[in-house]
């Protein structure tokens, strides 16, 4: 096990389990490794923590626990870059966002996808309009 | 910015393996062909700026937000 030094204190983490994004997340190209780290509150919340910079983390959700339709082809290159033949091999999640009046939204227009057999990661962009990077996913008064 | 006038069916080449040509221009819009790596990540500027921010911003969250996150997520799995 090896040890990360993040904003929500020292984690523990298996080296083998590290998840490389190919091309990095948008805006955080230079930030190659992350690892998921268990939610204390519920399993079905990840949080995905860089290993290079301890002060970034996402949350992430299966977007089809609240839009069961969500789904979108996936491209050829895509694919070669996960080293994933198939769709059903890889995990879809999206990124949340909480904003500073507690609502909370969901990244349709931009979902993570993983290929758990290669731990290889990416991030896709949707140019479909009806895909919003800021889905309603409820907040404080909802 | 470098600034280059370029007419319909010229091109630009951005490295040794990027070529961007001027396909039309019609009605103000120009429309262009890219050639690239397929591993080069290609977007219109608005939307990729609009990505990178959703992305900055969805780091911002706070440890005490989890609770409260899936405490609300969670109810409304209930209400499906």
């Amino acid at each position: 096990m090896s040890t990360l030094d993040t904003r929500f204190g020292t984690i523990a983490y298996d080296p083998e389990q590290t998840i490389v994004f190919v091309q990095g997340m948008i805006g955080f190209e230079h930030l190659k490794h992350f690892v998921t780290v268990p939610s204390e509150e519920d399993d079905f919340l990840i949080c995905l923590q860089s290993v290079e910079d301890g002060s970034v983390a996402f949350l992430l959700v299966d977007p089809t626990r609240y839009f069961p339709n969500y789904s979108f082809p996936i491209a050829e290159d895509v694919k070669a870059g996960l080293q994933s033949d198939s769709m059903k091999d890889l995990v879809v999640l999206c990124t949340i966002t909480v904003h500073q009046d507690q609502s909370i939204t969901l990244n349709l227009a931009a979902p993570v996808l993983i290929a758990p057999s290669t731990h290889l990661a990416m991030q896709i962009v949707l140019e479909d309009p009806k895909y919003s990077t800021r889905e309603p996913l409820g907040g404080a008064n909802s | 910015m470098l600034v280059l006038t370029r007419k319909v069916g010229e091109g630009v080449r951005i490295g040794d393996d990027i070529l961007i040509r001027i396909l039309e221009e019609k009605d103000g819009r120009i429309r262009i062909g890219i050639e690239a790596p397929r591993e080069q990540r290609i977007y219109r500027d608005e939307i990729y700026t609009r990505i990178q921010k959703e992305n900055v911003e969805a780091t911002q969250w706070k440890p005490d937000d989890l609770r409260r996150l899936s405490k609300s997520l969670f109810r409304k799995d209930q209400k499906e």
